[in-house]
């Protein structure tokens, strides 16, 4: 790897400048390095990462440690200049191995390919940092926009952006029942509910006929609408048939505690249950619109499936659950990319040759020798 | 079908610890150049079990497979279906390792480790539910399975470092154990690496990011952190001081205490930590 002072972390001998770079040279202080780096990193996976409140801390970590996370500032240990001088020092250590040990040669190619290309993906991330844009754009369906929000405030897409259109997709058709319990009943009686069906509810005649389902209710000069294809306050309108006579009324998923008539006197409690399945994506479709206004391109972006237009890169990042159709997407720019998965395909490559290919080597020569 | 193939692969599994471990204690008990008899009976007790690990293996290929034609999407969504991939990892690296060296107890220490991994996947509702749309990309199987398979050479470290501390520790070669030791921790390093990197590139395109210091991410950086400090220090033991003889106890140490970080970035961060990886946990 190197030398044995080095290795060893042996007193070195020179000027400062010397002792440094034998330092840095030293396995044994990368190696606490590392481990100071690693220890770090389970305080910063332990204390949860956002603003610090002293109150808070101290009352769940005790005074001394409340106050030392605080102070370290454990509550956003990724930016801390002292983290990040850690990351830096260990990329300094990195580099002094890598390239402090002469010319390389077959011997050594899989050791510097692998400390090169942790070089590669630190300076990817250095260039992340100084370089890069993270924001977000909230985006109603029709809306159109033309910058996004990041941290420093609003910057210029430099194009417009509109949603046509916010979709999710489920696996299979919502679950809908209606919940019936007679007084006298332990637990009540679940019902499908399927329009036009008449369930007979008790021998007294007392039945129950499912009328109407609306999926986002409204009443407007018309009566009864819904106000969207989306089901944002799903409804049902049944009718009571009964000893006493009949009445309908609309029960809502949404609010179980809205009384049309005063059921309880009538001896039935309803209630309208409707249970969502699995959530199985969501997409949003968008336009991307020139200076002009001229349309230049038509995309879907759902997870997994990002959009690159420009110097930025869209994803699905989020959406307004009450509505359902306002997507929120991330907006980002990462010069450091290139960098990243250059380092990304060397390093596996750099541990192959270094646990398979040079001992081979090493074998060979042996036998040669 | 699927149930039968699980039950009948933990039965072989089950089956195959009293044969290897009778294999065991025959060898270890055994004066240096045994009679006949005896080495013939060993034959057929280490053939007999390895042929029921191998048994175990292609039976719990076949739980894995029936799963994936069922459920119609790649069986890597949950604790107990990742497990069952570190299960045949584990499996792979021990008949690879099997191949290479042989130390009494090997098969003791591979068919107790299957085992250990299915009994424990029992422990969980195994709901094989649908897909979230963060899990629905192509780096879903190359991701969890290069780090099951890392997870499953680790283990079989761990096993080793077991082994050579309850039975080799005073007969067998310590340069032979290092030598091991080293392969499979190096081996599962360079696939948790692998690893690392395409659940990097798949964040990006799920979340817009390769790294957030997400407690997943955090964890899985920190256990790579430990088998590439074990690497070095194997090449500066000497300088260090460390004999030939005692890098055997090196590496014991550094592949359990390697292992427990190992539980941890699986299990314990799947539990105890808020994450973007939570869908892991079930």
């Amino acid at each position: 790897m190197q030398n044995a002072d080095a290795a060893a972390g042996r007193p070195a001998k020179g000027g400062a400048i010397a002792r440094a770079l034998r330092l840095l040279r030293s396995v044994r202080f990368a190696l606490a390095l590392t481990a100071l780096i690693a220890l770090a990193c389970i305080a910063g996976t332990l204390v949860p990462q956002g603003p610090y409140d002293p109150n808070e801390a101290i009352a769940r970590y005790g005074r001394v440690a409340g106050l030392l996370i605080g102070l370290l500032g454990l509550h956003r240990l990724y930016s801390t200049a002292w983290f990040l001088g850690l990351l830096g020092l260990f990329a300094l250590s990195t580099a002094t191995c890598t390239f402090s040990r002469g010319r390389p040669s077959l011997r050594t190619l899989g050791s510097v390919v692998v400390h090169a290309s942790i070089l590669l993906i630190t300076a990817g991330a250095i260039a992340r940092g100084l370089f890069g844009v993270n924001g977000e754009v909230a985006l109603a369906e029709g809306e159109t926009v033309k910058s996004f929000t990041t941290e420093d405030g609003e910057v210029p897409l430099g194009f417009e952006l509109r949603l046509d259109d916010f979709d999710i997709r489920y696996y299979g058709e919502p679950k809908e029942l209606l919940l019936a319990r007679l007084s006298g009943d332990e637990a009540p009686r679940s019902i499908p509910v399927e329009v036009g069906s008449v369930i007979s509810l008790a021998p007294d005649g007392t039945s129950i006929e499912v009328l109407r389902r609306i999926g986002d209710f409204r009443i407007d000069a018309e009566g009864v609408v819904s106000a969207s294809d989306k089901p944002l306050n799903p409804a049902v309108e049944v009718r009571v048939r009964g000893p006493e006579g009949e009445f309908t009324e609309w029960l809502f998923a949404r609010f179980p505690g809205f009384r049309g008539h005063d059921r309880a006197q009538r001896g039935l409690e309803l209630r309208y249950v409707r249970q969502k399945a699995a959530i199985q994506a969501f997409e949003s479709r968008v336009t991307v619109l020139n200076d002009q206004g001229a349309v230049t391109r038509q995309e879907s972006i759902l997870v997994n499936r990002p959009l690159e237009i420009g110097r930025y890169t869209l994803f699905q990042m989020d959406y307004d659950p009450k509505t359902e159709a306002t997507s929120v997407l991330g907006v980002h720019h990462d010069p450091g990319i290139p960098l990243v998965y250059a380092g990304f395909v060397l390093l596996p490559l750099g541990l192959a040759y270094t646990f398979y290919v040079r001992p081979l080597l090493d074998r060979k020569a042996s036998g040669d020798a | 079908m699927r149930e039968l193939l699980w039950k009948i692969s933990f039965g072989m599994f089950l089956a195959a610890v009293p044969v290897s471990v009778a294999h065991a204690v025959i060898v270890l008990g055994m004066r240096k150049g045994g009679s006949e008899r005896e080495g013939r009976r060993l034959v057929w007790l280490r053939r007999a079990a390895n042929a029921a690990i191998v048994a175990g293996m292609a039976a719990l290929a076949g739980y894995v497979a029936t799963r994936w034609v069922e459920t119609g999407h790649p069986p890597f969504s949950n604790i107990p279906e990742s497990l069952s991939w570190m299960a045949l990892g584990f499996c792979a690296v021990y008949l690879v390792a099997r191949a290479h060296w042989d130390f009494p107890g090997m098969e003791a220490g591979a068919c107790a480790g299957a085992l250990a991994i299915l009994a424990f996947s029992a422990l969980f509702k195994d709901a094989a539910g649908p897909l979230v749309p963060a899990l629905q990309s192509n780096w879903l199987v190359f991701h969890v399975f290069t780090c099951m398979v890392s997870y499953g050479a680790f283990l079989a470290a761990f096993c080793m470092a077991v082994l050579w501390l309850a039975l080799w520790r005073k007969r067998e070669s310590g340069r032979l154990v290092d030598r091991m030791s080293y392969h499979l921790m190096a081996f599962g390093f360079l696939l948790l690496t692998i690893g690392i990197i395409s659940g990097a590139v798949w964040a990006r395109q799920a979340w817009g990011r390769y790294w957030g210091w997400d407690p997943k991410e955090t964890w899985s950086l920190i256990t790579w952190f430990v088998y590439g400090s074990y690497l070095h220090f194997r090449r500066i033991a000497s300088a260090l001081g460390v004999s030939e003889e005692r890098l055997p106890a090196v590496n014991a140490v550094f592949a359990v205490v390697g292992f427990a970080f190992v539980l941890f970035t699986y299990l314990g961060v799947s539990y105890l930590l808020p994450s973007l990886h939570s869908y892991a946990s079930g």
